[in-house]
């Protein structure tokens, strides 16, 4: 295998290196335009330094001290259920609606595991039932993302805390009697 | 309850690793002056290493976290007695270094100092949002939450595996359960420290292994391509593996590559620990060994072969006990948890990588070669190195297939072949996997296979003249004659 004939080294080894310091020759080149679109690191590095830590997960997460404080009544034992009709979305904007759910979903989850360790994603009134439903040692508490200004279509859901952040807004049911 | 560690205990979260770091390395028997730089560079994922080993054994012998910093301060206590009483080891008849000339070491040293600036401040930008979201979040950063939560609460089996990749190796959400035992809480700023030094020892480690076999100006030249690569500043950035793998990779082939020179034992341990990083940061770096283990194979048949070389001593490599023990390790862990990777089968459609590798060949083997000659040849990414691997066999077989270099660079030939026919047979549609991690996986690779480069350049330049005409099967037997 190692006996296939080959090129002379004098001359390919210059080649690759010309070809490499050409290449770095552009990226260099293109180094004001890279560093400029980095140049967010040194405002993100001021914000790090200067900004207290709850001040940064709202502007990163949208979601406020306040609602981590509301949020501050589930225990490991309870759940959370962010919830959105997506069958009242419009086609159009479903997607956006879905994803917006989902990020939120796991947003709250990454930033309250374990408190609690139970968070699921319901996209309709019947999934909201259904995993309202099931047994759960602790309380239930609901992030009603649906956008209608509606109760829950659950009964013994009382309203916890409600919250706008650009434009979206999110409203958190408790189970008024925990079983 | 969300907490973050006061100062002290900021201190604490890098000296007691650093100093089990240091400890390590002189008891392994690694000297801090044959290469300050190196040393520097591998005493974080040393004591990093070691550090997870400890917070393991805490877990399983049900210790819980309030007790751990009384636990790892004891453990630095004993290893730096232990290393004090260690003699230091005799220098090894070294490889010379690289001749210095003044202006040369300026180029060098203002890259490195460039390079770590802009990774400390990278860094430093990431605590601008918390670590909640994409999969340093919701991946690593959970895995890190079960290990200091769900573990005691014998809840760790259900929470994992609502995890999307129960299976994968734990030193990475072991260093940051190491934040949350500090401050007594879950952190969402100071968990991506430990992963993010890891990322300023790549680059320290990647910087020492170039400099060790280049001169300055292209071990500069060579270092600002890994620094002007975007997937360097995510890698900052974020607290994903991907860059412990690579920061493995390096230190592994690196100290391979010196012990081979000098026969030193600290080196021998050094890669042994390299590798061993690497396997026990993310799943790929299974591929890469078991990559760099047929490489092997292949050479020592084919110098076997060769009816010019003497018989060689035959030398057990018992320094792959560690790398191997970490792989039965992680494998026992996941049968023990019935954690399955999704590439394995584990995956919604219950179907074996093998079944969706034939099935899905036809279709998939063109969009992945398409996708890999592009990402190859783009100019605005540090993946090209990866193309002169692919070309060396052809373009500089005696230097490039010659032992031992030849084991690095096939190894890296079967890693990158194998890293991209995951993408054939996986689960996932094709499109969505590719976007979502190829480049990125692949970037695990580019800091080794500049090292590889350098090594090449190296060999290619010290050689003289008439016995690089030699035939490669000459040259590999003159390695097997001369190598200790």
């Amino acid at each position: 295998m190692f006996a296939r004939p080959t090129m002379p080294a004098r001359w390919t080894f210059p080649t690759a290196a010309g070809i490499a310091v050409l290449w770095l020759g552009c990226r260099l080149a293109a180094l004001p335009a890279a560093w400029s679109a980095r140049s967010g690191v040194w405002s993100r590095a001021e914000t790090a330094l200067t900004k207290p830590r709850q001040w940064r997960v709202l502007a990163s997460t949208g979601i406020s001290p306040e609602e981590v404080a509301a949020l501050g009544v589930l225990r490991p034992d309870g759940r959370l259920i962010a919830y959105g009709d997506l069958g009242r979305v419009p086609d159009a904007q479903r997607g956006y609606a879905e994803l917006l759910l989902d990020m939120q979903h796991h947003r709250l989850r990454s930033l309250l595991y374990p408190n609690p360790s139970d968070t699921r994603r319901a996209n309709s009134p019947d999934e909201l039932r259904a995993m309202v439903a099931e047994p759960c040692a602790g309380e239930v508490v609901v992030a009603d993302l649906s956008q209608s200004g509606e109760p829950l279509p659950v009964e013994q859901f009382t309203l916890l805390h409600e919250e706008r952040h650009d434009g979206i807004l999110v409203r958190y049911w408790r189970r008024s009697t925990p079983r | 309850m969300i907490a973050e560690p006061s100062a002290l205990e900021c201190v604490l979260l890098v000296a007691l690793p650093a100093l089990l770091g240091v400890a390590v390395l002189r008891i392994a028997g690694v000297r801090f002056g044959s290469d300050q730089l190196a040393f520097a560079a591998w005493t974080w994922p040393a004591g990093a290493f070691v550090l997870a080993l400890i917070e393991l054994v805490c877990l399983l012998l049900g210790i819980t976290q309030h007790y751990w910093l009384a636990v790892v301060a004891v453990a630095v206590v004993a290893a730096c007695a232990f290393a004090w009483r260690t003699r230091a080891a005799t220098p090894g008849a070294t490889t010379p270094a690289p001749r210095k000339h003044r202006w040369d070491d300026v180029v060098f040293w203002s890259v490195v100092g460039l390079g770590a600036f802009a990774t400390v401040l990278a860094a430093l930008a990431a605590a601008a949002e918390p670590c909640v979201i994409a999969d340093e979040g919701t991946l690593w950063a959970m895995k890190a939450r079960a290990f200091s939560y769900d573990w005691f609460a014998g809840d760790f089996v259900r929470a994992q595996g609502l995890s999307t990749h129960a299976d994968y190796p734990p030193l990475n959400p072991l260093l940051q359960a190491w934040t949350h035992a500090l401050a007594s809480g879950f952190t969402l700023f100071s968990n991506r420290v430990p992963i993010q030094l890891c990322t300023l020892s790549l680059w320290l480690a990647t910087a020492a292994a170039l400099r060790r076999r280049v001169p300055g100006w292209l071990a500069g030249l060579l270092l600002l391509v890994l620094l002007l690569d975007p997937f360097w500043h995510a890698a900052c950035l974020s607290a994903e593996a991907d860059s412990m793998v690579a920061l493995g990779l390096v230190i592994g082939c690196d100290a391979w590559l010196r012990s081979r020179t000098s026969d030193d034992r600290g080196h021998w341990a050094v890669a042994s620990l390299g590798l061993a990083f690497a396997l026990w940061s993310k799943n790929e770096a299974t591929l890469y060994f078991a990559s760099a283990c047929l490489a092997a194979g292949v050479v020592a048949v084919a110098a076997r072969r060769s009816e010019v070389a003497p018989a060689a001593k035959r030398r057990w490599p018992y320094w792959l006990a560690l790398p191997l023990g970490v792989v039965v390790w992680q494998w026992a862990w996941n049968h023990w948890f019935h954690f399955q990777n999704d590439l394995a089968g584990g995956n919604p459609l219950g179907k074996s990588f093998r079944e969706l590798f034939v099935a899905q060949f036809a279709d998939r083997i063109g969009p992945v070669l398409a996708e890999i000659a592009g990402l190859l040849v783009r100019w605005d990414r540090a993946h090209g190195v990866l193309l002169l691997v692919l070309l060396a066999p052809l373009l500089w077989p005696r230097v490039a297939l010659a032992r031992p270099l030849g084991i690095v660079t096939l190894a890296l030939l079967f890693g990158l072949l194998g890293a991209n026919l995951v993408y054939v047979g996986s689960w996932l549609e094709l499109h969505y996997h590719l976007t979502t991690s190829h480049a990125r996986v692949l970037f695990q690779l580019v800091p080794v296979s500049l090292l590889w480069f350098a090594a090449l350049y190296r060999e290619a330049t010290a050689l003289p003249r008439a016995e690089r005409r030699e035939s490669p099967v000459v040259a590999v037997a003159h390695w097997r004659h001369s190598a200790p």
